[in-house]
């Protein structure tokens, strides 16, 4: 049965080997836990969405907080930012902390381009945020979709 | 609803690393975040937008496009020894855009089109490599004297909203509109 994502994050943080599914946490996993505290670039990454588009997903933490930044490759797409702070809500595409961490996770340490495609669960969890926020993003929908979702 | 982060959310943070040697990137960026919150006051009922939060996020808009176009590049191209910052078309294509669409009354759809030309232009301004963080490299000795300069930059009157058949009211029309304006006169 697929792993929630709080039951993903949760098992990095507990520091356990493997999901309750049986499927193995990310290569070096206390390490990227640890990693998620850091500032400045926690990791960068690329990933594809479900319409096969490629991105650059860089994690970042600084004075504006935890937020990813999203660069199209190769695409006439224009970039975007998500904030799990708030920050800048009328411009910046809101996730929550736990999608940040997630995506801090998947993206940090050293690794190929790939990103840790090793965890199943946290890869699948983390390409369901691309596209959302993709989605989101083409479609403006940034302010207005508080009862939404 | 958004879910509930949970209480993984909750945990302590470190503290937040500030720039602290890029007074253009900290000035304006500080500039965005201000108008941000004014927007978003403006968006704050669903279906509304308030005019009054509106109307000084229209005229303090208008302020750093102004900066923008008539110290920071003009400052950036002398520092380059007059070759004008390869950016510096899509800037002006999307100041041209932006200024368009504070033209109309504002509606929601009106500001959600506005956004969808902000976000992405301010992710290009403030990124890093991106226009501010270029600015401070070339301007390095005078960027604080610069940053002097964009303080004093005087308030931009606003004319009232007009909402004639030839108004922008999409970013594809205002964006279109304003490159082959550009195209046809470049200024630089």
């Amino acid at each position: 049965m697929p792993q929630s994502l709080e039951q993903i994050v949760a098992a990095y943080q507990a520091g356990a080997t493997s999901h309750a599914s049986g499927k193995p946490l990310a290569e070096g996993a206390a390490a990227l836990w640890a990693g998620t505290a850091a500032t400045g670039q926690v990791g960068t990454v690329l990933l594809r969405d479900s319409a096969r588009r490629q991105w650059g997903l860089d994690v970042r933490r600084d004075h504006r907080g935890r937020y990813l930044q999203l660069r199209p490759i190769g695409i006439d797409i224009e970039r975007f930012r998500a904030s799990a702070d708030g920050h800048r809500p009328a411009e910046w595409l809101p996730i929550t902390p736990l999608e940040w961490t997630a995506c801090a996770l998947y993206a940090g340490g050293a690794h190929g381009p790939e990103g840790h495609a090793e965890d199943e669960e946290l890869g699948r969890e983390v390409r369901r945020l691309l596209d959302r926020m993709v989605r989101d993003a083409q479609h403006g929908r940034l302010v207005f979709d508080e009862d939404e979702d | 609803m958004r879910r509930s982060p949970g209480k993984l959310a909750g945990r302590r943070t470190p503290p937040p690393e500030r720039p602290t040697a890029c007074p253009i990137t900290r000035y304006l960026t500080e500039d965005h975040d201000r108008l941000d919150a004014l927007l978003q006051r403006a968006l704050s009922r669903q279906g509304e937008v308030e005019l009054e939060s509106f109307g000084t996020f229209r005229a303090g808009l208008l302020r750093p496009i102004g900066m923008e176009e008539k110290l920071l590049l003009p400052a950036a191209r002398q520092a380059r020894g007059g070759e004008v910052l390869p950016i510096a078309r899509r800037l002006r294509i999307d100041h041209g855009a932006i200024t368009s669409l504070l033209v109309p009354t504002p509606t929601p759809e009106i500001a959600a089109e506005l956004r969808s030309i902000l976000g992405p232009h301010n992710v290009v301004e403030e990124e890093p490599g991106g226009l501010y963080e270029t600015c401070d490299a070339l301007l390095a000795g005078q960027a604080e004297e610069l940053v002097e300069r964009l303080g004093a930059y005087p308030s931009v009157k606003v004319n009232r909203y007009q909402d004639g058949p030839n108004v922008h009211r999409t970013a594809a029309s205002a964006l279109a509109t304003s490159a082959r304006q550009f195209d046809r006169r470049p200024p630089f």
